[in-house]
């Protein structure tokens, strides 16, 4: 015979809706944005690698200030066992912005494809295709007339190339450019008829598929001998592995997923706090329920099988519906996250495992497994106890006297919030968690901000210029440095000779140099425990080439990792083919001729790197404070309905005997206030500095680079205020239902 | 109403209460009248069904009559706003249940203090607990008292705000002959030391001596309204 106490659950369902509803749509929202997001992101990063293979995206490319011989290009093609495409483009000009136009013919169904996104591919000699970024971000749609220095052109096409997810103009760059630059297609014979002197750039792939090492190792023979057989003409040559257009955009994703896991976990531990009361609770309410069926003869585990079904079955219905959320609706907000900042293509959605044990497995075997110990832990007392409507067997049955100039409705919170406190410490780490999630989403944009103010503060010259090849700069406003980059772990550092430091400087005047040792920037020491006299090491990236370094000096500069030494120290280290020349300016130097220069970095461009990760993250940010607002409501109002429900009862009585709704809101509600209150007091400050280890543990361990932990202190302000403002709906809603307790219910007779 | 009648402290008109619709429509309380002079202990006496909790609850404001007119002292009980009957219930009532209903989280002092708190004139609510043989068991929680001490603690709390009306719902029957009768002289104490008047609900004969008079009720009506010529002591009850 099937169980009878099953036909319970319908009803036990009905009775306690509210409940169940809250749960169910919490479960159903967070499993949708959840496993939205990973399958969006996997979906994503699987779409992209295999529209990588199937668009025949380079292994690298290079160019040249004139073009090469093909005989030049034959050889190489037979020396490195590779193809070389000409992959020519022409520079135009858009009201100030760079389009780099290519021509269709030389990139359909050879070598690094596109895909249009949305008209058609330009036919006729005025027609064009432009990035899809760009075009959002520029408000420029299929069928305007585009001005450019080459004539006037139709859009008629939005593309997606598959070497350009991210603009970058220069690799050097350090954020990407949707706003002034774009990539653009047109006819060959268009780009042929085009005055503008073509860039020659070429594109190569190697007949066969090669390690990470060997494929840069390979390519930079290459390019030495392109070098030497062309007459020194070779200006730039960027491996697949280093193109900032191409990998930028996928690590973004690909790192992205990493904070949204662990937002999950934290989502998971407060989902498990809050079953784990309400099961105590249903327990504590049945308590009598449960004696006589345990007194009739039904085993402790007939009755844990049936507590434990209906939190399965809304947890299940609860996944499987944010499952089918998520994989429609959720899956596209976070795509077009990315969407917007990158020029994905197009992109299948795949199922994804790690979602499903995720967001599915994991909750469901949570939600048993802590069910199940609250019900075993619970469900132990001897039967008589359970018949006395008890659910432990000792309990302390006296309360020492509160002090008489205690109000009486004092003493009703304070005996409240102890004859509840198992709810309340649940409530105050329930709040714990949602203050964490809710400091993360409201912490990261102030936060870029500061770093974005660091690195700005950190510019140690308003020019620093990175060149291509030596240059010899009379300018006195100039000091020379040399340039070079090692790897400490996974992580670049860029290290720099000087000549001048200290009061010789002009720009260094905070760094004094010893012959042998090194200064570090401060984001080097904080993310490697890099302490002043220690030694550590680093190494080159495609050799095992490992350098020793002793720090005499920690400098306070953000925004990347640099290593300063004197020039002697570091030609000592390195030789000239090693590193790159430059210099450090508080002027333009107009001697430096434009092609010499590999990159120049300015204020303006560290603002924008700044600023396009803001715009990248943003609606991150937004999520993540709207999921804890939404956790925040949950925890209060299940919990503040977990305490009212207990004491219906006691509230009726209280109305029986005369009191008015506000006196007893102000015993039962203000209570839930009260805790609310102190455990914000104790959870903001708690969960700021649990996030700063959470972040500097991310940081090293699983991010390259390193942003300043920094919370703004209206953060915390503003964090109080949402606590109690998702409390003060909480208020109201309980105050309407106590308004609604019968005063018949006291008159029940058990 | 008369001159005598506007001279009760509690009068009761053509009370008729109903619950259910159709075919399950139940006659609670079938059109009934009586008067209750201040400081009279009475008592409504009758089987389980004949109306007497729901009469009670009527007079204390929990149920609404579908028609009639109730009135304590001045108010009119059957018409009030929310806000009146909470004045109502705090300035004149005080109730005893047969399940106690004690606030489980308040200490026996406690529990009593919520009805001193009510009160403008409360009782002292030390004296009370000695009054009511509770000094011992002040600061237990109600669950580890027995049925009797339970009792006691509720009728401090009923006691303690000083109301002009008590309203007893068979406040023994959960309990044994002998604490039985302990709670009976309590009450009896009670009306004589303060003036209270006392509307008690039981099915016990026996209990109904103690009375100075004794409404019988059975399906919803008096079947029988008089006073007790023999009113025999609490103590004396041969329960």
């Amino acid at each position: 015979m099937r169980n009878p106490l099953y036909k319970r659950i319908k009803r036990e369902f009905k009775s306690d809706i509210g409940k169940y509803i809250v749960i169910f749509l919490f479960i159903t929202i967070m499993v949708a944005l959840c496993s939205g997001y990973i399958v969006g992101n996997e979906s994503m990063s699987k779409s992209f690698y295999e529209r990588q293979e199937a668009l025949m995206v380079e292994d690298g490319h290079f160019e040249s200030m004139t073009p090469f011989s093909d005989n030049l290009l034959n050889a190489a093609q037979k020396g490195y066992d590779l193809k070389i495409y000409n992959l020519f483009y022409k520079t135009l000009d858009h009201e100030g912005h760079n389009i780099r136009t290519y021509a269709i013919e030389d990139r359909k169904g050879i070598i690094n494809d596109y895909e249009v996104m949305s008209g058609v591919e330009p036919s006729a000699l005025d027609e064009i295709a432009l990035d899809r970024t760009y075009c959002d971000a520029n408000n420029i749609k299929i069928g305007d007339l585009y001005e450019t220095n080459e004539g006037t052109f139709k859009v008629v096409g939005i593309v997606a190339l598959s070497d350009y997810s991210a603009l970058f103009e220069d690799n050097a760059d350090s954020m990407m450019n949707v706003k002034s630059f774009s990539i653009a297609l047109v006819r060959k014979s268009a780009f042929d008829n085009m005055a503008t002197r073509p860039n020659y750039n070429y594109s190569y792939k190697f007949n066969s598929k090669l390690s990470d090492e060997e494929a840069v190792e390979k390519g930079e023979k290459l390019m030495t001998y392109l070098y030497l057989g062309g007459g020194k003409s070779l200006t730039s040559f960027i491996p697949y592995q280093q193109n900032q257009a191409i990998q930028f955009a996928i690590e973004d994703v690909e790192n992205d997923l990493v904070f949204l896991e662990i937002f999950f976990y934290l989502i998971m531990i407060g989902l498990a706090f809050v079953f784990a009361i309400t099961t105590k609770n249903k327990i504590e309410q049945e308590a009598k329920t449960i004696g006589t069926l345990k007194a009739m003869g039904y085993t402790r585990w007939n009755l844990i099988g049936h507590y434990l079904l209906l939190p399965s079955i809304v947890t299940i219905v609860g996944a499987i519906v944010g499952n089918i959320w998520g994989y429609t609706g959720f899956k596209d907000f976070t795509t077009s996250l990315y969407y917007r900042s990158y020029s994905f293509g197009t992109f299948e959605t795949y199922f994804s495992v790690k979602a499903f044990i995720l967001t599915t497995l994991i909750p469901l075997a949570l939600v048993i497994f802590i069910s199940f110990i609250i019900l075993v832990v619970n469900l132990n007392a001897p039967t008589k106890v359970f018949l006395q409507g008890k659910t432990k067997t000792k309990r302390k049955s006296t309360r020492r006297p509160l002090p008489a100039k205690l109000g009486m409705i004092n003493k009703m919170q304070y005996r409240v919030i102890a004859a509840n406190k198992g709810t309340y410490i649940a409530m105050f780490i329930g709040l714990m968690f949602a203050n964490l999630i809710l400091v993360f989403g409201l912490c990261l944009t102030p936060m870029l901000e500061n770093f974005k103010a660091e690195i700005m503060d950190s510019q140690v010259a308003p020019y620093e210029y990175v060149l291509k090849e030596n240059v010899e700069v009379t300018n006195e406003n100039a000091e020379k440095i040399k340039v070079t980059s090692l790897y400490v772990e996974e992580d670049t550092v860029q290290v720099i000779g000087v000549e001048k430091f200290g009061e010789n400087s002009k720009f260094l005047s905070d760094v004094e140099l010893k012959k042998g040792e090194v200064v570090i920037s401060k984001d080097l020491y904080a993310k490697f425990d890099i302490k002043k006299g220690d030694t550590f090491k680093a190494k080159e990236e495609y050799s095992d080439k490992v350098y020793s370094f002793k720090v005499s000096q920690l400098k306070n500069q953000a925004g990347a990792f640099y290593i300063y030494m004197d020039m002697d120290t570091f030609k000592e280290f390195f030789k000239d083919s090693q590193s790159l020349n430059g210099y450090l300016s508080s002027e333009v130097l107009e001697e430096i001729p434009e092609d010499s220069i590999y990159t120049l970095i300015t204020i303006k461009d560290l603002q924008a790197a700044s600023d396009q990760m803001s715009l990248s993250m943003g609606d991150v940010f937004t999520l993540f404070d709207a999921f804890a607002i939404i956790l925040f409501l949950l925890i209060i109002y299940l919990l503040a309905k977990i305490v009212v429900e207990k004491s219906s009862t006691s509230i009726a009585m209280m109305k029986i005997l005369g009191f008015n709704p506000l006196e007893i809101t102000r015993a039962y509600n203000l209570s839930t206030g009260i805790v609310v209150v102190l455990s914000e007091l104790i959870a903001i400050p708690t969960s700021a500095l649990l996030l700063s280890v959470l972040w500097k543990a991310i940081m090293k361990v699983r991010m390259k680079g390193w942003i300043t932990f920094y919370i703004a202190p209206w953060i915390y302000f503003a964090m109080f205020g949402i606590a109690i403002a998702a409390f003060l709906v909480v208020f109201v809603i309980e105050y309407l239902k106590m308004r609604k307790i019968p005063l018949s219910l006291a008159l029940k007779r058990e | 109403m008369g001159v005598e009648e506007e001279k009760k402290f509690i009068v009761l008109k053509n009370i008729i209460k109903t619950f259910g619709q159709g075919d399950s429509k139940t006659i609670a309380v079938n059109d009934i009248s009586f008067a209750i002079d201040k400081g009279e202990v009475v008592v409504l006496l009758g089987p389980s069904g004949s109306g007497k909790t729901t009469l009670l609850n009527i007079i204390g404001g929990i149920e609404i009559a579908n028609s009639g007119n109730i009135k304590v002292a001045d108010h009119q009980v059957n018409n009030m706003t929310d806000r009146n009957a909470v004045d109502y219930r705090r300035e004149h009532l005080g109730y005893i249940f047969q399940s106690y209903n004690l606030i489980p989280n308040l200490t026996v002092e406690e529990n009593i203090e919520i009805g001193a708190y009510l009160a403008k004139n409360p009782l002292d609510v030390k004296e009370l607990l000695k009054d009511l043989g509770l000094e011992k068991q002040a600061n237990k929680l109600p669950m580890y008292l027995s049925g009797g001490q339970q009792q006691r603690t509720a009728i401090g709390r009923a006691v303690a705000k000083n109301p002009d009306l008590l309203l007893c719902d068979e406040p023994t029957g959960a309990l044994d002959s002998q604490t039985s009768k302990e709670i009976l002289m309590l009450l009896e104490k009670i009306n004589k030391k303060y003036g209270t008047t006392i509307l008690m609900v039981t099915h016990n004969e026996l209990i109904s001596q103690m009375a100075s008079r004794i409404i019988r009720m059975k399906d919803g009506q008096i079947i029988e309204d008089k006073a007790n010529e023999n009113i025999v002591s609490a103590e004396a009850l041969e329960l």
